[in-house]
């Protein structure tokens, strides 16, 4: 009886534990034009937020930004240090890099090649680039607690 | 449950890819290539351009032309700056104040066919530039910048993203000073794109040079989109971009050869004609 008390308790809690905030309910932020590519999101199990973008070749379009670290308005997302940290992509990325301050930081690509995934270890100038057909790249600052 | 939800997470552990960055994929910009007939081919680069961006465009024209496939060739600039519109069969690259938009360069390419280059832009944005206070703001970032904006007309993407400097104007470094001349030109490795873009000769072929590689893909085409020489495009085909749209059921695109191809669509379901 006890052991079935522990596995419905476990049923219930473990799946809550895992679960993710999912897109965020505010609407992504403005594209530098029109031809920019799908917006990109940031979460931990506590909460999630828009990415900005950052430089890319999309479409027919390529723009070179200015650097993260100059932007006035980089969108700040605070992780607890160790966390797993996950951005979703809107599009299917035929490869995947994540840096903090130019540093490559080491990731996984989910099995949809949509997902990204660390722990979070370092704050500072994040920077998530993904090509396709074309590339793109999308920033914020991390902020580790 | 507990289990499951470990087998689970096994198999998407299992299933997930480690990545590490790479700089020596292919650059190719999504195939795009302007249609020609003969290697090497000249493209005009419309002068739009003042104060210090003469004599860069004057430098990225002759760095882009060391390319065994093409070269470029400055001419009398066909749009006004701020709104630098495109001319048939060329790039026209311009330099204004294109505000606080975040971005110091875009290039733009128009495309018929799925894969062929008919025309392009760049834009260099002066807002950054000149008496500004980004910290970036010397001749050598500017050199980066437009050398750039002008190898993604060609069919380029960017080289590297990681911020480090592989000495080729198709990375995302930024030069710290005018006397940081890094990144200013395009590298072997650019050079090499071109090529698996554009000869036919290396098709199939692997070029390396230093950490870059491409495997040719090049062929030439039966006409041009080049300087609107073609007669006619008989493979053209419509954009269907939202921009050609001129009416529910009709498209416009606009020729390399100064024609345009009008398209009028009957719509299987009725919706979409709205």
């Amino acid at each position: 009886m006890r052991a079935l008390v522990v596995l419905a308790v476990l049923a219930v809690a473990v799946p809550a534990a895992l679960a993710w905030p999912g897109r965020p309910t505010k609407p992504p932020p403005k594209p530098p034009n029109a031809d920019a590519p799908p917006p990109a999101w940031i979460e931990t199990q506590a909460r999630s937020a828009w990415l900005a973008h950052g430089s890319y070749c999309w479409k027919t379009a390529c723009v070179d930004m200015i650097p993260p670290q100059d932007r006035p308005n980089l969108p700040v997302f605070g992780v607890m240090r160790g966390r797993t940290v996950r951005v979703h992509l809107g599009f299917t990325a035929k490869s995947v890099s994540v840096s903090v301050d130019k540093r490559t930081i080491a990731m996984k690509l989910d099995a949809t090649r949509r997902i990204a995934s660390w722990n979070a270890t370092r704050g500072g100038v994040l920077t998530v680039f993904a090509r396709t057909a074309g590339d793109a790249s999308y920033v914020a600052r991390l902020q580790i607690r | 449950m507990l289990k499951k939800v470990i087998s689970l997470a096994g198999l998407a552990a299992l299933t997930a890819v480690v990545l590490s960055t790479s700089a020596s994929a292919s650059h190719s910009w999504g195939g795009y290539h302007w249609a020609r007939t003969a290697n090497p081919f000249t493209l005009k680069l419309g002068d739009n351009v003042s104060g210090d961006w003469d004599a860069m465009l004057v430098k990225a024209s002759s760095d882009w032309s060391q390319s065994a496939v093409l070269d470029t060739t400055i001419v009398a600039g066909a749009t006004r700056p701020k709104s630098c519109r495109p001319t048939s069969g060329r790039v026209e690259v311009c330099s204004a104040n294109y505000r606080n938009s975040g971005w110091l360069g875009l290039a733009q390419i128009w495309v018929t066919g799925g894969e062929h280059i008919t025309q392009g832009i760049v834009k260099n944005n002066d807002y950054y530039f000149g008496s500004s206070s980004y910290q970036y703001n010397n001749s050598a970032e500017m050199q980066h910048v437009i050398c750039q904006e002008i190898g993604h007309t060609f069919g380029l993407d960017h080289q590297s993203e990681s911020g480090a400097s592989l000495n080729t104007c198709m990375d995302y470094y930024h030069n710290t000073s005018s006397s940081d001349a890094k990144s200013t030109s395009p590298n072997a490795g650019d050079y090499d794109e071109l090529r698996c873009i554009y000869d036919p000769a290396s098709k199939g072929n692997t070029l390396t040079s230093g950490p870059h590689t491409c495997t040719g893909t090049g062929h030439l085409d039966s006409s041009s989109t080049v300087d609107g020489a073609a007669g006619s495009l008989p493979d053209a085909v419509p954009s269907f971009s939202p921009a050609s749209r001129m009416a529910p059921s009709v498209y416009v695109d606009n020729l390399p050869n100064g024609d345009k191809l009008i398209t009028w669509v009957i719509w299987v379901n009725p919706d979409h004609s709205r």
